[in-house]
């Protein structure tokens, strides 16, 4: 709908990195994407896959040391944020960008009412008297679902389960109306239908506001039902960057296809036996010159080594870097496949034959 | 199929309350967690039961009261035709060497300070099964089984991997040669990619070994995947039990709809057309439980008598079991409920996913 | 440990256990490895108290060389236990000692030969008298009280007790008119050896017990040596003193943890492994000990005993530590038992006593290790503070809280009497809580996650 608008938010090759005892960790190596106006944008990737540093860098809350942020952009409305200094970052954080994070029970204060958490950061950001700010935070918690928010306003984050807490965490990131909400894995710590009332509180709240949002998580299902544009990553870098749709049904590149195997679902039964990526994931601070993926690979070739490929761009903004992405892409190995059929290719690529493209492309 | 066999576990009125107590140099208990209060089911030889709730439902507790880890507060857990409860502190540690458990942390459930070798093989030590070069062959055997390199057997939980981990914890529950084992959320605290590798190690270890598995998880998607049957628990109560098959096309429980609705579905355009059921409000605590049926505080369908009458566990249809008032009031029955119930709602044809779960849940 | 071979003898991986990687953590820490050094120094120094008194100090704990006043560093005493015999030629000839002429050597040529062989160490340049620079440069020199005048006579009366120093106008009044000090006015400069300890060297050579030596007898005297770092105000060389208290304060250090060690263990592993209203009773005991005020009843303890045995000390200072032990095993116990590896094992049938060995200590160990390490200086603190109230280790026994002790009482006049131990117990303190510190961050498991 939206995707000849300037992008809200531009990450172009950034990478961040820490240093450890047993070397430099590459968390986040070489990573660009985008982010346009009222965006749902969700981040897949497992631990260790640079997902949440990527957003923790964008948000200028990287220690330093360890960390290194080794270069890159982020551009926020056209203006970079690795060059604020931190008084100007503080404007921006918390105010046109907020993050929920994780553990709601973690990321509130214990020992600050309820009140003077979200009352605060709307006297400091925008200004607002004392009784002005109340009236609005108390508004925002009734947005967010919280009963009787008038009257639970002046207690403590312990006296809120945890699903309310995690609403009364949205209703902190929203108060400012950011442009920009980033969602850590909000609902991980959450019950399944916890996590569903979170949500679809999400989604109302991004209609009401227009809020882009960035949400992370490990969950392909939660994605695929929020997000409007889904990146994968792994080991640092984007795997595959494509429209929720694409990536489940037109997914090219083997570590996608790889998850979305992987993953039971509860729509299908037994029967369907789960095809997991070999191998384990790569040890980050012993960087390798090619894909990071190449190991756990069918698809590998001796190039996947030596250099990380290109993007493949398949228009629609899907993007994959894979050498074999046009392959993978015409191998048709999305969730409506056929397991007979995803059989038949993977033995191909294990007996090394290429995958004749058939049909149009892109 | 599996009804007819015989039952290798049988539960029966099986309750775990964990007292609290006040008071510096008086104790006195002031309350209890009643975080099992009731069941009954039965596990059946060579199948998998999945046992599914949201966290502080009692589902670990009971796994752990099965296998006696926790003395039960009432009720009799049969197992291969004893009573464990009643079992006296001999017999019952000559039993355990044959219901073993899988924990869900690989970080924790190894002991840091020993070497894989020797957890692997404590078992073998314990029950006295083998020893010297016999049980550093057999540990070494088990290590193939469960897919580790057997040269590793000197190395230390800390230079292994969290799947690998997990792999030992295996190693370790498979040494005794169990018959039944509890899973306790052995694949929610690995990565996506791993949890396969793990659940089909799990299979196939089934099937090798014919073994028994309560396999217990908050992830409905994975339950479903690996089990035969699916209880569902809620505050300490087993609120449905049925096949797998029949739990997800016609749930009978007002909170089995609500989960299932829950679940996301990794296919956008089947997120797109479902429609979920959010029930409102927490879980209440297991201190203090609704009176009644433990769920008619956030049950769309609540009427008087679940306030006041808790539900029986019976079998609703043949293999299907359910706590609800409104299996024995139809006329109670709202549309919406009696729509997911009676299994229209889910595709008629199992194997094709995803026109089945594309025209599912139309209706609230 | 190769009791068996996996298939076509590949080599078995051998693990590194967390002990190992906690060692080469440590082995990184530098402040710690040097911290280390200096406890096994130290340690060192402590069990080889005999062999550095006979053959590097030549003094004991308890040998007395009377002087005026503490001797300072660099002064020079004569052995008499641990001593090598000077030759018998040359200023030490017979005839050279038996300065009368009469045959016979008497305690004072004894004495006599003493100063003089002091008199020429100190003449550097052996022209037979001291210039300034050589009367400075003697190691008895001490700082001038402020209230000394310069002028001869008042200085004359409290000379006896004091050294040279550096003044001109002092030395004047010391040397003669050529401005120059001979042995005759050396006085005090040169009286290494009492004339009682002159009886006490001639007495090793005389069998008769005449009070005289033949030269048959005679067969030469032990060699003066230095007293590195002074002596105390009964001339006992601080060094050998030192050393020995060095194994006194480790002693207790390293005695009292252990009994705390024991006490804390034990206590606060049954309170932890069996829990409930034992748990309970056995916690409140720990608080209301905790109330207590610990040091008043172990001064009240040996104050009343008036024993001051060690073995006392131990057990006081031991049993004040034990509490905080108690608490922290009791912790760890808890945790510990709660870990998934722990219910593991309770669900494979490992019976309790395997849980507690094989799977409770092993895990629980690191804290506790920790925490010893820093209760070894907390102890040694203690038992200063004892010390040093009089109240601990007897003379001629002593620890470095009694030396500092000592130290106090003649700060003004004798500072390395304080100086030494108080540096000696400083650097030992700080280099155990490096050493602790060192150990705890290598042993934390916190970062041992991944």
């Amino acid at each position: 709908m939206s995707e000849s608008s300037e992008p809200l938010l531009e990450i172009k090759n950034l990478k961040t990195h820490f240093k450890t005892d047993e070397g430099v960790v590459r968390a986040v190596d070489g990573v660009s994407y985008s982010v346009r106006p009222g965006e749902c944008v969700g981040v897949v990737g497992e631990s260790g896959s640079g997902k949440s540093v990527t957003q923790i860098t964008v948000l200028g809350l990287i220690p330093q040391p360890p960390g290194i942020i080794a270069g890159g952009e982020i551009l926020f409305k056209g203006q970079d944020l690795l060059k604020l200094k931190p008084r100007e970052m503080r404007k921006i954080r918390g105010n046109r960008i907020s993050m929920i994070w994780q553990d709601p029970m973690t990321s509130l204060n214990p020992f600050l009412k309820i009140s003077r958490q979200l009352t605060e950061p709307l006297m400091t950001h925008q200004g607002m008297g004392k009784e002005e700010a109340r009236e609005k935070a108390v508004e925002m918690l009734t947005k967010v679902g919280i009963p009787a928010a008038r009257e639970r306003f002046d207690q403590y984050p312990h006296q809120f389960s945890g699903g309310m807490r995690q609403r009364v965490m949205i209703a902190m990131a929203l108060l400012c109306q950011p442009e920009l909400l980033i969602a850590d894995e909000p609902t991980t710590a959450l019950d399944v239908t916890i996590q569903a009332q979170i949500l679809e509180l999400i989604k109302d709240l991004r209609e009401d506001f227009g809020t882009s949002v960035i949400m992370i998580t490990h969950d392909l299902g939660v994605v695929a039902g929020m997000a409007d544009r889904i990146i994968v990553m792994y080991a640092g870098r984007v795997m595959e960057e494509a429209p929720s749709n694409a990536l489940f049904h037109k997914p090219s590149h083997p570590y996608t296809v790889g998850l979305l195997r992987s993953v039971p679902r509860l729509d299908k039964g037994r029967a369907a036996r789960l095809i997991p990526i070999p191998g384990l994931p790569p040890n980050v601070a012993k960087p390798l010159p090619g894909c990071p993926f190449a190991a756990r690979c069918n698809w590998a070739q001796p190039k996947c080594n030596e250099a990380f490929p290109e993007p493949v761009d398949f228009g629609d903004g899907h993007r994959s870097y894979c050498w074999r992405a046009e392959e993978v892409r015409a191998a048709d190995l999305g969730t409506h496949a056929d397991p007979g059929h995803i059989d038949a290719i993977e033995a191909k690529v294990k007996a090394g034959e290429s995958i004749e493209l058939q049909g149009e492309v892109g | 199929m599996s009804e007819q066999q015989e039952p290798l576990l049988e539960v029966r009125g099986l309750k775990m309350h964990f007292p609290i107590y006040k008071g510096a140099l008086i104790r006195k208990e002031v309350a209890r967690v009643k975080a099992v209060d009731g069941l009954n089911f039965k596990i059946h030889r060579g199948e998998t039961l999945g046992l599914v709730g949201e966290s502080g439902c009692g589902k670990s507790t009971t796994g752990r009261t099965l296998l006696q880890l926790y003395t039960p507060t009432a009720g009799e857990v049969i197992f291969d035709g004893m009573d464990l409860v009643k079992l006296d502190p001999r017999a019952l540690h000559a039993q355990r060497r044959n219901l073993q458990m899988i924990f869900q942390d690989p970080y924790a459930s190894l002991n840091p300070r020993m070497t894989v070798g020797d957890i692997i093989g404590e078992p073998l030590r314990v029950h006295k099964l083998a020893s010297g070069v016999e049980a550093n062959r057999r540990v070494q055997e088990l290590m193939e089984i469960v897919g580790l390199d057997p040269r590793f057997v000197r190395r230390y939980p800390h230079e292994f991997s969290g799947g690998q981990r997990q792999r030992i914890g295996i190693a370790r529950a498979l040494a005794s040669r169990p018959s039944f084992i509890v899973c306790d959320e052995p694949i929610s605290a690995l990565d996506v990619s791993i949890q396969a590798q793990i659940m089909n190690l799990l299979e196939d270890l089934q099937q090798e070994f014919g073994l028994t598995y309560l396999f217990i998880a908050h992830d409905l998607a994975a339950v479903r995947h690996i089990s035969d049957r699916i209880a569902v628990m809620y505050l300490g109560h087993m609120v449905e039990l049925a096949t797998g098959e029949r739990m997800y096309e016609a749930p009978m429980h007002p909170y089995t709809q609500a989960l299932i609705s829950a679940v996301p579905i990794p296919d956008p355009e089947i997120e797109a057309t479902r429609q979920r059921i959010v029930l409102q409000g927490d879980v209440p605590s297991p201190i203090n439980p609704p009176s009644g049926c433990v769920f008619h505080t956030r049950c769309p369908f609540a009427w008087d008598r679940c306030k006041k009458e808790m539900p029986d566990f019976h079998e609703a249809e043949p293999g299907h079991f359910v706590a609800c008032h409104l299996i024995d009031e139809p006329a109670r029955q709202p549309d919406a409920y009696k729509k997911i119930a009676a299994g229209s709602v889910s595709g008629e044809n199992q194997g094709d996913a995803t026109s089945a779960s594309v025209s599912a849940r139309e209706e609230e | 440990m190769s009791d068996s071979k996996p298939e076509e003898g590949t080599q078995l991986e051998q693990g590194t256990s967390l002990w190992i990687d906690a060692l080469r953590r440590l082995r990184k820490n530098y402040a710690a490895m040097a911290g280390a050094a200096v406890v096994l120094f130290m340690g060192f120094i402590a069990i080889g108290y005999e062999v550095l008194s006979a053959s590097v100090t030549h003094f004991t704990l308890d040998e007395q060389h009377p002087f005026v006043a503490p001797k300072p560093p660099g002064a020079r005493s004569v052995p008499i236990v641990h001593y090598d015999l000077m030759s018998t030629t040359g200023e030490w000839a017979f005839e050279k000692v038996d300065a009368n002429g009469d045959g016979v050597i008497t305690d004072r040529e004894v004495q006599q030969a003493y100063w003089r062989q002091e008199f020429r160490t100190l003449d550097e340049d052996s022209d037979g008298s001291l210039s300034y620079g050589e009367y400075v440069r003697a190691p008895l020199s001490l700082p001038p009280p402020s209230e000394f005048s310069t002028d001869c006579n008042k200085w004359a009366m409290v000379r006896v007790s004091l050294a040279p120093i550096e003044n001109q106008d002092i030395f004047l009044c010391d040397a003669g008119d050529d401005g120059r000090i001979s042995f005759e006015e050396a006085g005090k400069l040169v009286e290494v050896i009492t004339i009682g300890e002159a009886r006490s060297v001639m007495a090793l050579k005389d069998a008769n017990e005449d009070g005289e030596l033949t030269p048959q007898e005679y067969g030469g005297f032990p060699a003066p040596r230095v007293n590195l770092i002074g002596t105390d105000q009964l001339g006992r060389d601080l060094l050998t003193r030192l050393i020995y208290g060095a194994r006194i304060s480790l002693a207790v250090g390293l005695i009292a943890t252990l009994v705390s060690f024991l006490i804390g263990v034990t206590w606060g592993a049954t309170a932890g492994f069996v829990g409930g209203k034992v748990d309970n009773l056995m916690m409140r005991i720990v608080d209301i000990m905790y109330g207590l005020p610990f040091m008043f009843l172990v001064i009240l303890l040996i104050s009343v005993f008036q024993t001051r045995s060690l073995f006392l000390l131990f057990m006081a200072l031991g049993a004040i530590q034990w509490l905080t032990m108690a608490r922290i095993v009791r912790g760890q116990v808890i945790s510990l038992k709660k870990q998934e590896f722990v219910e593991a094992a309770r669900c494979i049938g490992t019976p309790s006593a395997a849980i507690i060995f094989r799977h409770l200590i092993p895990n629980a160990l690191g804290p506790i290790i920790v925490y010893s390490t820093l209760t070894v200086p907390a102890v040694m603190l203690e038992e200063a503070f004892l010390s040093f109230l009089g109240l601990g280790v007897q003379a001629p026994l002593t620890s470095w809280g009694a030396l500092a002790s000592e130290g106090r009482q003649n700060m003004e006049a004798a500072p390395w009497m304080i100086i030494a131990p108080g540096l000696a117990l400083a650097v030992t303190l700080l280099s155990m809580n490096f050493l602790g510190d060192g150990l705890r961050d290598a042993l934390d498991p916190q970062l041992r996650k991944d």
